[in-house]
Formats: structure tokens, sequence, C-alpha cells
């Protein structure tokens, strides 16, 4: 008992400020683009295995919600025209606010109040992994652990979509899952929030020319939140749900 | 074809006729476990679930792999 104690003393409590920054981001991380002006040589565009980067008025633009964050764009650029911030707070209520130009003309994302009202102290999610790779579900997972200790903000995963508030869908949406996924959306009672996480469910990802797949979650429901990235950061996927119920603004 | 935890992953890949990959398909034991499980749990107490599922330990991702 004592010595339990003591390791408890020595080991101090290991659950990780949010949202401070007071955690390191790993060294090679990727985050928010930052696109200038350029003369679209399109060898990003050519190289990118997504096709997450188009042209626009002053250059080109990259969708987030496509993005695998594989860093090829920036290499193949001689302008230095694309790069990346180390910054983790990427999540969006609205698919086009995802999608970086140069202009950077982004719809200010407004905190739905109801959302506040009725979800803001405490939200329950059901997560269905619809064909992922257990990247973004891994990613989820660990907000449960003491390091991210999600549950501080009444958020919680739950064992059956009869208990949840909303539904957090990870991967690309496959054939073979689409039957339970509907089944899972039917089943949470009203009202309910959709919840992306990573390129697969927002997009189709790295998926989306396959035919067994149906990329992403959009066809289907209206989506409440897309926190993009192959896989998000927990960092990422934590201050999305904060930003949807309203603990955190910008 | 690999032993993996309860029984065996295979990988098949379909090529074309220059030998590019046309189609890859991993299938792991949880494909087939996943059956098992149901048979396992039918008409069984809510409380043998966690057991019975922990016992099985099958990927909830490889599944539909």
């Amino acid at each position: 008992m004592l010595s339990i104690i003591k390791t408890r003393l020595k080991q101090g409590c290991r659950t990780i400020k949010f949202p401070d920054r007071g955690f390191p981001l790993p060294k090679n991380y990727l985050g928010k683009p930052v696109i200038k002006k350029c003369s679209k040589c399109q060898k990003c565009q050519t190289i990118c295995p997504v096709s997450c980067i188009s042209e626009s008025n002053n250059g080109i633009s990259i969708d987030i919600g496509k993005c695998i964050f594989c860093r090829k764009c920036f290499q193949v650029c001689e302008e230095g025209a694309i790069q990346f911030e180390k910054t983790y707070e990427l999540a969006e209520f609205s698919r086009s606010n995802l999608i970086y130009s140069t202009e950077m003309k982004k719809q200010e994302s407004l905190l739905n109040k109801e959302i506040k009202r009725v979800f803001g102290r405490s939200l329950k999610l059901r997560q269905v992994s619809a064909g992922g790779c257990n990247a973004c579900e891994a990613d989820c997972n660990v907000l449960e652990t003491v390091g991210w200790d999600m549950g501080r903000f009444g958020i919680q995963f739950v064992a059956s979509p009869r208990h949840a508030d909303a539904i957090l869908i990870t991967g690309p949406i496959t054939k073979n899952m689409e039957l339970a996924l509907k089944k899972t959306y039917d089943a949470l009672a009203s009202p309910k929030l959709v919840i992306t996480v990573g390129a697969c469910a927002i997009s189709g990802g790295i998926f989306a020319e396959s035919s067994e797949v149906l990329c992403g979650v959009k066809k289907f429901y209206n989506v409440d939140l897309y926190i993009p990235g192959c896989p998000p950061h927990p960092a990422t996927i934590l201050h999305g749900l904060l930003k949807l119920i309203g603990k955190i603004s910008e | 074809m690999v032993e993996a935890w309860r029984g065996e992953t295979l990988h098949i890949a379909i090529t074309d006729c220059k030998g590019r990959f046309i189609r890859y398909k991993i299938v792991d034991p949880s494909f087939h476990n996943w059956t098992a499980l149901e048979v396992v749990l039918r008409n069984e107490l809510i409380y043998n679930f966690p057991l019975c599922n922990k016992s099985f330990n099958l990927s909830y991702c490889g599944h539909d792999l």
C-alpha cells in the first residue's frame, strides 16, 4: 500500500493540460497548410497521391479533407509555395473550410448554440469503424487514457448507439459496412450529431477510387464536424470535439 | 498465407498481364471468427458477452479488410 502511494507521488499527474499548448507535437508533425502565390507548374498536382491539390486564382488550393499529409507536394515544389504549420487546430464545421488556398477566405465557423445547450456538458459518442485501418481508431482510443482524459470534459465513448448522442465515423465506408452504419445511425436517439474523423471518412482518402468503398459520409448524412488528418493527432480530435460543444472557441 | 492469432492471415493479389496489381485483398482471422463469436453468444446471457468477446480478441478494423 505504501509503495503504491509512493509510486503515485513519484509519477504525479500524467494528464496533459488541454487546450494549453504545453505538450510537444511530434518532430515531423504537419498541420495547417500555408500556400503562397506560385507559377502553377502543376508538379505538386501530378505527384499528389490523393489528388487533393487543385488550381485556384493565384496558385493552388489544398483540400485537407483528402490530404494524407505525405509531404510529397512541398518536397517537389521548387518555389517553396507550400508549407505546413505546426498547429493541431484543424477541425471544421463545414466541408468548404477544409480547402486552403492563397486567398484564405474562410467562412466563420459559427458555434451552434443549440448544440452547446444540449451537449455542452455531456457528449456520449458511438464509434463506428466503417472499413478503417485502425490508425484513426487508435488515436480516438487514446483520448480515453490518463494522458488525454477526455472524460474530464464530459465526453466519453459508449458501448451502444442507444446510449450515444453522436456517431463518430472512421474509415471510407466500405460496402460491407454500409448497412451496419445505417443501423447504428438509426438506433441513435434524436437529436444526434455526426462526426467524421480522418481523410477516409471525409472524402474516401486513399481509397477514393476503389469500387468497394462509398467514399465518405457526406453522401449519407449531414455532418456536424469534420476532423481531417491521416490519421488526425489526438489533439486535433479533442480540439474538434471541444469546439463542437462550445467548450473552446477558435 | 501465414499463421496469425486464432487462424490464418491470407494475402491475395490479383495482377494483370503486365504484372501490375489490379486487386489486393487481405483476410485476417477476424473475418471468419466474427461469425464464430455470433454462434457462441447465441441464447447466452448478456454478462457472458464481455468474456466471450475478449476471449476471441477480434479486430474491429480487420474484419472488413
